[in-house]
Parts: C-alpha cells; sequence; structure tokens
C-alpha cells in the first residue's frame, strides 16, 4: 500500500509540479476540453437534429478518463527507463512494478475525473445535458472502468518492457481503434447489425454505456439497451477482473523476459 | 551464515542480431563474506557489471547460479530485493521534477518502511554527505556529484544487507568521490551483516577499499585475492629509487658484483636534477642497508631514496599483459 501511494505521489508531481498550482488547476479543467470539443461541433451545431449530443458527449469524456489510465501505464516504462533512470530502482525495491504502474495510472485518472467534474459544471446547464446521476453506479461504474484501462495498460506496458524503441504509433492505433469501435462516439446501431456485435465485445463498451446511464440517469440509444443498469455493472465487473488478471500476468511475463534480455535498464536516447 | 553473496559458474551470453553471440561471463565464481568490500576489477565490457547486474535480480544469468544473503537471485529474486540496493554510477537517475527529500522518502516507500524511520535515515544520510541544506532543492538542479551522492543516500537509506555498487564515483569530482568513499568505508563497518560488492575501473579506488579484488577481463576472473597479496604476489623483490650525488657505470659494476646475484641494479638520471638515479630491485629487503653501505663505499652521497610499492595496475598488466586503459581501447562494451 505504501508503494501505491508513493507512486501516486510521483504521478501527481509529475503532473503537475511542473507549474504555480493555479495554472495547474485551470490547466486540469482546459485539458479535457480538447477531447469533447469536436464532438460538441459535430453533435451540437452540425448532428443538433440527430439528438446524438449527449450520448456522444459522455462516451467520449468517459473514454478519455480511460486512455489516460491506459496511455499513462504504457508510456510509464519508458519515461521511468529512458528519461529519469529509475525503472532498475523501482524494479528492485520491495514494491511490484505492476503496484507502481498503478499507482501512477490512478493519480492520472483521478486527475482526468476531477477535470470532466469541472467541465460538467458548466457542459450540463449550456448544452441542456441530461444529468440525474446515481451515485452509486457512478462509484462503481469508475473504480471498475479504472480496473479495465489498468488491465489494458499493463497488458501495454509489458509490450513496451520489451520494446527498446518508443513506438507512440502502436499504441495511438490500437487506442484510436477501440474508440471508434466502443461506441463513444456515435451508436453502433446504426451501422450494420456485426459492427454492433464488435462493439459490444469492445472491453470499454459496457464501461462507457454504464457511465453514460449513471450520469444522466436514461438509456440513450438502443446500444446495449436490453441489459438492464445492474446487468451492465455485472459485465464491466467482468471484464475487469478478466483484464486486470490478464495484464497482471503479461506485465509479469514482461517484467521476466525483460530481464532476461537486460531490458530494465537499458537507454537509447531516444 | 557468514556467506553474504555465492557466485558459481556463472556465464551469460548476449544474442546480437546479425552477429556472433557476445559472450559477457564465461564461468566466474567467487563468494563474499559479510563485513568485506569486495571489488570487481576490470576494464570496459570485462563483465563487472553484468555480473552485478545478475548478482542484483536486473539480468537473468545464462547458466550458473548466484545466492545473495542464502537466496537465489533468480528463483528467490522477491526476497533478494528487500535486502540489497544498487547505486550506479555516470548516471543522472531521478525525478527532476522532485526535491531531494521527496525523491529520498518516496524510494523508503517503495521499501515500506514507516515515515517517521524514513525521515529520521534521511536526515543522517544527507547530513553525512553534507547536502542537508539542499534537502528542499528539486534533483534537475542538482550538479553530477550532488545527485550521486543523492544516488548513494537513496541505496542506504533503506539499510540493506549488501550494497551494489557499480562505478559510484564515476564521472564526479574528487572532493565528492572521497565523500563517497569514506561513507561506503564507515557504512560498512556499522553493523557486521553488511558487505559491498563494488565495481569500478579505478584501481586506486579498489585499492584503498576492498579486503579482496577479483580482476574480470573478457567474462573471465584471473585473480580473486587481497590486494595487497595481489602485489605481492606480481613481485617478491622489494625496489627502490635511489638518487645520488656522483655515480659512473665502473662503479655500479663494482656495487652490482658486491650485492649478488638476483639484485638488479639500473643506472639512470633524475628528470629534475639530472643526478645519477639508481633503480634497484633487490631480493631482501634487508638488503637495502648493505646497498646504502656499498654507494658510501664508493663516495656517492645520498640525495633522495624512496621504496616503489608495486600497485593494482602492474597486477593487472602481469595478468593480462597490456596495460588497463589499452585494455579498455580494445574491448567490447557490453
Amino acid at each position: 500500500m505504501k508503494g501505491f501511494l508513493a507512486s501516486m505521489y510521483v504521478g501527481l508531481q509529475i503532473e503537475s509540479n511542473w507549474t504555480k498550482k493555479w495554472v495547474w488547476l485551470l490547466y486540469l479543467a482546459a485539458y479535457p476540453i480538447g477531447s469533447f470539443l469536436a464532438v460538441i461541433i459535430l453533435y451540437g451545431v452540425f448532428g443538433q437534429k440527430t439528438g446524438l449530443l449527449p450520448y456522444a458527449l459522455y462516451g467520449t469524456i468517459f473514454y478519455y478518463s480511460l486512455s489516460m489510465v491506459f496511455f499513462d501505464m504504457a508510456f510509464s516504462v519508458h519515461d521511468d527507463r529512458e528519461h529519469y533512470q529509475t525503472l532498475k530502482y523501482i524494479f528492485l525495491s520491495s514494491t511490484s512494478y505492476r503496484t507502481y504502474l498503478c499507482g501512477r495510472a490512478a493519480t492520472r485518472y483521478l486527475i482526468a475525473l476531477a477535470g470532466i467534474a469541472i467541465n460538467l459544471c458548466w457542459l450540463v446547464p449550456v448544452l441542456h445535458l441530461p444529468f440525474h446521476p446515481n451515485w452509486a453506479y457512478l462509484i462503481a461504474g469508475a473504480v471498475l472502468g479504472y480496473l479495465v484501462a489498468a488491465g489494458l495498460g499493463l497488458a501495454m506496458a509489458s509490450v513496451f518492457l520489451l520494446t527498446i524503441k518508443l513506438d507512440v504509433d502502436v499504441v495511438d492505433a490500437l487506442f484510436g481503434g477501440m474508440f471508434v469501435l466502443s461506441g463513444a462516439l456515435f451508436p453502433p446501431t446504426a451501422f450494420p447489425a456485426v459492427f454492433a456485435r464488435i462493439a459490444e465485445l469492445v472491453p470499454m463498451s459496457p464501461f462507457i454505456e454504464l457511465m453514460r446511464r449513471a450520469v444522466s440517469g436514461q438509456i440513450l440509444t438502443s446500444f446495449l439497451s436490453d441489459l438492464s443498469t445492474f446487468q451492465l455493472l455485472n459485465r464491466v465487473a467482468l471484464s475487469a477482473a478478466v483484464l486486470f488478471a490478464l495484464g497482471s500476468v503479461l506485465v509479469a511475463f514482461g517484467s521476466r523476459k525483460a530481464q532476461q534480455k537486460g531490458y530494465i535498464d537499458v537507454t537509447t536516447a531516444f | 551464515m557468514h556467506t553474504a553473496i555465492q557466485v558459481e559458474n556463472l556465464t551469460r551470453v548476449f544474442n546480437q542480431r546479425g552477429k556472433a553471440p557476445f559472450h559477457a561471463l564465461r564461468g566466474v565464481s567467487f563468494d563474499v563474506s559479510y563485513g568485506e568490500i569486495f571489488g570487481l576489477l576490470g576494464p570496459n565490457g570485462a563483465g563487472k557489471t553484468t555480473t552485478i547486474k545478475i548478482m542484483s535480480t536486473l539480468l537473468l544469468p545464462t547458466s550458473g547460479s548466484v545466492a545473495v544473503a542464502g537466496f537465489d537471485v533468480e528463483k528467490d529474486y522477491a526476497r533478494v530485493r528487500p535486502l540489497i540496493s544498487l547505486i550506479s554510477g555516470g548516471e543522472t537517475s531521478g525525478y527532476g521534477i522532485l526535491t531531494v527529500e521527496e525523491q529520498l522518502w518516496m524510494f523508503s516507500q517503495f521499501y515500506g518502511m514507516e515515515t517517521p524511520v524514513a525521515r529520521s535515515r534521511i536526515e543522517e544520510y544527507l547530513k553525512v554527505v553534507g547536502m542537508w541544506d539542499s534537502r528542499r532543492q528539486q534533483m534537475n538542479r542538482l550538479s553530477t556529484g550532488m545527485r550521486q551522492k543523492v544516488n548513494l543516500v537513496r541505496g542506504l537509506v533503506t539499510d540493506p544487507k549488501v550494497l551494489f555498487l557499480d562505478e559510484p564515483t564515476l564521472g564526479v569530482d574528487v572532493e565528492a568521490s572521497v565523500i563517497i568513499r569514506s561513507i561506503v568505508r564507515d557504512w560498512v563497518q556499522g553493523k557486521p551483516e553488511r558487505s559491498v560488492i563494488l565495481t569500478t575501473h579505478y584501481m586506486a579506488e579498489a585499492d584503498e577499499l576492498c579486503s579482496r579484488v577479483a580482476i574480470i577481463n573478457h567474462g573471465l576472473i584471473l585473480a580473486n585475492a587481497a590486494p595487497s597479496q595481489l602485489k605481492q604476489d606480481l613481485d617478491s623483490r622489494a625496489h627502490y629509487e635511489i638518487t645520488v650525488d656522483r655515480l659512473d657505470g665502473e662503479q655500479l659494476g663494482l656495487i652490482t658484483a658486491f650485492m649478488g646475484e638476483g639484485n638488479d641494479l639500473v643506472l639512470g638520471a633524475d628528470k629534475v636534477t639530472n643526478s645519477p638515479m639508481l633503480v634497484a630491485h633487490l631480493m631482501h629487503e634487508s638488503d637495502i642497508a648493505r646497498l646504502i653501505a656499498a654507494l658510501a663505499g664508493q663516495g656517492a652521497t645520498l640525495e633522495y631514496m624512496r621504496k616503489l610499492e608495486p600497485t593494482l595496475e602492474d597486477a593487472f598488466l602481469k595478468m593480462v599483459g597490456r596495460r588497463f586503459e589499452d585494455e579498455e581501447a580494445v574491448s567490447p562494451v557490453s
């Protein structure tokens, strides 16, 4: 637990210690805007008649929160190995590398959620978004969503442990692809049935839909509408358990292989 | 349990794409006792860092075994790690945005230390290295020497049983080097169940600190003994440099005959004063008295005399056949 909290602290310092507190708070509020501005233009201005703005906006901002965890975990490996040159010292400590990665990403997730909360304060009244939060589902969903993203992030970290050169494009392509397929931006049911089936299999889809319902208090489209909110929660819990276990196994495997190849402390000055 | 580390027949091969495999270690064996500062001495690419990485669980061996505090580094690495610390020189590790204090506290937490204990040790060691006043400075504002001192404190705060020092004074100034060496010496003497494994290519550093050194080259241990023993093994004769006011070749011949077989005398000139300078290699240390008497008998007055001590560098030269820096120039970097 001490290791987890210390990792959270490092994550917070890396995120916030580069400027004055008030500038950082401003940044915290402004940063998520980039993720949903296009959605507002797309559905709030041009596609107003579709009525999909709440669906797409909630979907995008919660997908954004997951992406923070995913990217943070994936890039921490290179960050710590090449830039800070601390990876080997973390590896040799009593804290497991998985715990460290989870701690750092947890901070990033909380920061992302804080940014979302700040933005919802003006988005809801200005855009007349449905807002009837179910706090129990919202909190449970947030915790489980973190585990879903952490599972995927750990899997990606295991790949980066075995990769000397940083390949940002792979991560971008993977997460960009899942953004489209998860139905975060538009309801997959508007497309051929096969697309909707694929969307249901994307690990983030149930989480995003759960969070939409938990915030808006409504079922906004027919996507996953055959599942009750409780069933959705169970599906997210199942995804979280499977993905987190899988990510843990993979990062342990990646660590062992990196130890074998001598990649724990390799630096390339990329 | 007196053995801190036991290394048996350790090998490590690095496969390189499109090249022949590189054999970094070719059957290395040695052990280290508690209370000892053990040095691994060799040029770049000799296998020192590879050995230390395997001992500290950063790298897996190709074959052979290493036990640290009785635990196998390959199978029981989770039990080894809380007992060890690694400090590498010549790097700028650390989170630049954290202060010195924050950085050290954070690592103490990774070892599960209670914060009051951690804070008290951080204070103690920062004062020892003379950095208490810099505790609130960000890491990225520190000089290389200061960073290395923080690195040393990070390694000591967790009170490890075995401290691995990989070129700890590389790239730091003379003053910082002296402080680091002094702290390491005091630290290992602080408790009986502590030991230090030091890799260095500074011969004088190994000579000063280590109770035992292994000379390693091309992945093989060439010698493993106390520095004094290595130097003694090099040449059992006593060596002196004597400057006199006058001495010619004829007189030298007479003195050489007087000293007898096995005692070699070489006549040259002092580079500064240009006075005759005799380099004497004597079978027994006590022969120096006879030599001084013989010089006096030839009317030569002693101006200056010093005993020449062999160095670890000389031991390396004898074992490898080349001087240390020449060997570095031809060695591959692992």
